[in-house]
C-alpha cells in the first residue's frame, strides 16, 4: 500500500464506519486519480473536503431520527453516565482494595454490602439499558437495584440527596428505555470511561481531583464542539453534571437552605444544555423538512 | 441551486460518469472556475440521490476497487433545465435594461449602431 493510500484512508476516517463501509473504496480511487503520483498527501483542497464531508455524513446520522428519539438517547447517556460514576466509584474502592491488599481484604474490614450490592446492581442496570431492546428487562435490573438503594441509603436529611437522586435516575432509566429503539452500543465506551475516573481516583488518590475536574472540563468542552456535529453528547454531559450536584441541592432544600454553591453548576449545566437542545432540534429528522438541492 | 450542484448535474448531460470524471468535466465545462473536492462530491453526490436527481448507472471493478459511474435522472434533468433557464432569464434581465439604457458594453454597442 503507497503512503498516499495510507494516508488516503486515515483521512477517510472523518466518515462513520457504516459510511466506509458503502463508499469507502470508491472515494480512495477517486482520490487516487485526483491527486498526482509524486504526492504522499491529497491536495489541501481533498483533505479539507473529505474532513467536512465526513463530519457532514456524521451530522446526517441524527438526520434518520427524531427530536424525541434523538433527545431520549441523550438523556439515558446522560443518566446512564451519572448512575455508572457513582455505583462504579463504590464498586472500584472494593474491588481495587481486593486486588491490592489481598484476597481476603474484604473479610479483615467493614464492608458496607448493602451499598456494595446496590450499586453493582445499578451498574448490571445501566449495562442493560444499553444492551436490551426491551424496558421489562430494564425495569426487572432496575427494582432490585432501586431496593437495595433504597436499603443502603441514608433518608436522614443529611445525605437524603445522595439516596433521592440515584433513585430518581433509575426511574428515568426505566422510562427512556424504548421498546422500539436501542440506542448505539458506542455510547457504553464513553460512560465506560467516566465511570473508571472514580476507580482511578480509588488506586492512586494522589492524582487528585485536578485530574478529574482536568477530564470533566475536556469531556464537556470535546461534547460542546462537537454539538455542531451532533448534539447528542452535549446534552448528556448537561445531564451528568447535573446528576452530580443535584444530591447538594436535595440535601439543602430539605434543610432549609438555599444551594448557592450549586448555581454556577447549574448555569453551567443550563447554558450547554439551552442550545444542544435547539441544536438537536434543528439535526434532527422532521416531516416535510425542505430539502435544498 | 448552488454552482457545484449546477455543474454535477451539467457533467452529466452527455451520459453516466464515474467520480474522478465527473470532477474533470464540471472543472472543464465551468472554464475551470469550479474544482470540486472529492468529499465535497460525495457529499453532494449522496444528496442528490437522496432527492432523485442521480442515479447509479453502474459498478465496476478498476484496478481492484469499486468504480461506480453515476446519471441524470428524468427527474434531474428537468431540474438542471429549470435552473439553467432561471438563470438566463435573470441574466437576460439585466443585459436588457444595459441595452435599454444604453450602458454598458452592449448599451454602447446598440448607440453606435
Amino acid at each position: 500500500m503507497s503512503p498516499l493510500e495510507r494516508h488516503c484512508q486515515l483521512l477517510l476516517r472523518a466518515y462513520p464506519a457504516g459510511y466506509r463501509e458503502i463508499r469507502g473504496e470508491e472515494i480512495i480511487g477517486t482520490l487516487l486519480d485526483a491527486t498526482p503520483p509524486e504526492r504522499s498527501w491529497p491536495r489541501p483542497r481533498d483533505i479539507g473536503g473529505l474532513v467536512v464531508g465526513g463530519l457532514r455524513a456524521r451530522a446526517a446520522l441524527n438526520r434518520q431520527l427524531g427530536t424525541g428519539a434523538n433527545l431520549r438517547t441523550a438523556l439515558l447517556a446522560g443518566t446512564a453516565a451519572y448512575l455508572a460514576y457513582t455505583a462504579a466509584g463504590v464498586v472500584g474502592f472494593y474491588v481495587r482494595a481486593e486486588l491490592l491488599y489481598g484476597r481476603h481484604y474484604l473479610q479483615r474490614v467493614s464492608v458496607d454490602w448493602p451499598e456494595l450490592i446496590a450499586s453493582a446492581l445499578i451498574l448490571v442496570t445501566v449495562l442493560l439499558a444499553w444492551l436490551s431492546r426491551r424496558r421489562i428487562v430494564v425495569l426487572a435490573g432496575a427494582l432490585p437495584a432501586g431496593a437495595a438503594a433504597c436499603i443502603a441509603g441514608t433518608w436522614h436529611p443529611y445525605g437524603l440527596g445522595d439516596t433521592v437522586v440515584p433513585l430518581v435516575s433509575l426511574a428515568a432509566l426505566v422510562a427512556l428505555s424504548h421498546n422500539r429503539e436501542l440506542p448505539s452500543r458506542r455510547w457504553l465506551m464513553p460512560i465506560g470511561l467516566i465511570a473508571l475516573v472514580p476507580v482511578v481516583l480509588n488506586i492512586e488518590p494522589q492524582v487528585g481531583l485536578y485530574v478529574f475536574e482536568t477530564l470533566q472540563l475536556t469531556v464537556a468542552a470535546a461534547a460542546i464542539v462537537w454539538a455542531v456535529i451532533d448534539a447528542r453528547p452535549a446534552v448528556a454531559v448537561s445531564v451528568f453534571v447535573l446528576g452530580l450536584w443535584l444530591p447538594i441541592a436535595v440535601d439543602n432544600l430539605v434543610q432549609g437552605m438555599v444551594p448557592v454553591y450549586i448555581w454556577p453548576y447549574l448555569v453551567i449545566t443550563t447554558a450547554i444544555a439551552v442550545p444542544a437542545v435547539w441544536l438537536l432540534r434543528r439535526q434532527s429528522a422532521h416531516a416535510g423538512r425542505p430539502t435544498r438541492a | 441551486m448552488r454552482e457545484p450542484t449546477y455543474f454535477v448535474l451539467a457533467s452529466l448531460l452527455d451520459g453516466p460518469l464515474h467520480g474522478y470524471a465527473i470532477i474533470k468535466r464540471a472543472e472543464q465545462m465551468s472554464g475551470g472556475r469550479v474544482r470540486l473536492a472529492t468529499g465535497t462530491l460525495y457529499t453532494a453526490l449522496d444528496r442528490l440521490t437522496d432527492e432523485g436527481y442521480v442515479h447509479l448507472v453502474s459498478e465496476e471493478t478498476v484496478a481492484g476497487r469499486i468504480r461506480r459511474s453515476y446519471g441524470l435522472t428524468d427527474r434531474g434533468s428537468a431540474a438542471l433545465r429549470a435552473e439553467a433557464q432561471r438563470m438566463a432569464e435573470a441574466a437576460r434581465l439585466v443585459t436588457d435594461k444595459a441595452v435599454a439604457h444604453g450602458t454598458g458594453r452592449l448599451g454602447r454597442k446598440a448607440r453606435t449602431a
